[in-house]
């Protein structure tokens, strides 16, 4: 079934579109999740809070992009669930080892005070960030602090060694970081 | 990481969220296959090393367990051995006919062996002088050098069964030159037993009595 399709079915009301949603992009979901949270159950749980909010989002919201859509669902779902679980001491998924290695990134708060860009803003200058880097560089980055994969699938996917997947990534963070830097944007 | 690096690093991973849909799509391709790989590798490598580990445990166990068990004929065993006095024919059609590594290491490979002789001991690793060397590999340095004790092993035969009693070795400490083993092989015919290798041209109705002939030939 089309994408466009199933947005048609939660846009007239169809319980179809929930089946039809988890059949084609469930896996999706549920990768994303895992990968975040790394606990099968609470990857589980966020597919089907993904589904209740994407059901509660169409209408009056009509995706561009239905895939990713989904994946943004997901992945902050997941988000909040570690917020949770942490918050409540329970276990702190993979988020806390991305946290980590994404501090490498953070521009120095020394200097002229610049103000936060709001979140949008810093969306928009990560976008242009990623997109002037090399294709290979930008893609492992995502897949590793968007889609949360560990450094072992993504050299798997990529038919590299891990070594090579972390040795890269650690050039991306330094690379943003003097991004960030240069573009005087403060995070 | 401080709480304010941390809480830093979220605002980062936040902001993620909301990149371009292109870099998205553009990365997602194989990421559940990824995940998939991944897994199913992990899984094979579990196979492999629980496939390894009984591997290893069969091959500790098999010897183990073979070597409190009688032994028996079998097939393989009769084969080698007929591939080894094969051999030894040819060797003695060349005119080599001292082969002692040959037959050490026929006895050291054969498990089924057993002394008929005092003078020297035998058991599942091979043959052994009285001084616990062994005579096959020594060879002449496994003699005792006192030459009383030299004088018990002359004329001695060390009886070796190979597989049923099919084949055997024997060997000599020659009568003309105490210093030195000889090695024979037999191997039992219709009417007996009949050497293939080694000196002269013996028969016997059974190992005892070809072991006498040999010894009163020898002595």
């Amino acid at each position: 079934m089309e994408d466009r399709e199933i947005v048609d079915l939660y846009l007239k009301r169809d319980e179809n579109a929930i089946a039809a949603t988890k059949t084609k992009f469930g896996k999706y979901i549920v990768t994303i999740a895992q990968n975040i949270l790394g606990s099968v159950d609470d990857a589980l749980e966020v597919e089907n809070d993904t589904y209740l909010k994407t059901w509660n989002s169409i209408p009056p919201t009509v995706p561009l992009n239905f895939k990713t859509f989904l994946g943004r669902i997901s992945r902050n779902l997941s988000i909040d669930m570690y917020r949770k679980s942490n918050s409540e001491k329970h276990g702190s998924g993979n988020i806390s080892l991305l946290l980590d290695e994404l501090s490498e990134s953070l521009p120095s708060n020394d200097g002229k005070p610049d103000e936060a860009l709001d979140s949008a803003e810093l969306s928009h200058a990560l976008s242009a960030f990623l997109k002037a880097q090399d294709s290979d560089k930008r893609v492992m980055f995502i897949k590793r602090y968007w889609y949360g994969a560990s450094i072992e699938d993504i050299a798997s996917e990529m038919s590299l060694t891990q070594n090579n997947v972390a040795v890269s990534l650690h050039r991306t963070r330094a690379a943003l970081k003097e991004y960030l830097e240069s573009e005087g944007i403060a995070v | 990481m401080s709480k304010t690096d941390k809480e830093r690093a979220e605002v980062l991973f936040d902001a993620l969220s909301d990149i371009d849909d292109s870099l998205l799509l553009e990365a997602d391709e194989g990421l559940e296959i990824a995940r998939e790989v991944s897994v199913g590798l992990k899984r094979r490598r579990q196979w492999v090393a629980i496939a390894a580990c009984f591997v290893i445990l069969v091959a500790i166990a098999v010897p183990v367990v073979l070597s409190g068990l009688p032994k028996t004929k079998s097939a393989n065993d009769t084969a080698d051995v007929e591939e080894f006095v094969v051999e030894e024919k040819a060797k003695y059609a060349e005119g080599q006919n001292a082969p002692y590594e040959s037959f050490v290491d026929g006895a050291s490979s054969n498990k089924s062996k057993a002394s008929e002789n005092p003078g020297l001991l035998v058991d599942d690793d091979g043959i052994y002088d009285s001084n616990g060397e062994d005579a096959f590999i020594n060879g002449i340095d496994s003699l005792p050098e006192d030459e009383t004790e030299r004088n018990k092993l002359l004329g001695t035969l060390i009886l070796t069964k190979w597989e049923d009693n099919l084949y055997a070795v024997v060997a000599i400490p020659n009568k003309e030159n105490g210093d030195q083993y000889e090695v024979l092989v037999f191997e039992k015919a219709e009417d007996g037993y009949k050497q293939v290798s080694g000196f002269g041209n013996y028969k016997a109705k059974s190992l005892v009595e070809f072991t006498t002939k040999v010894a009163s030939q020898y002595n």
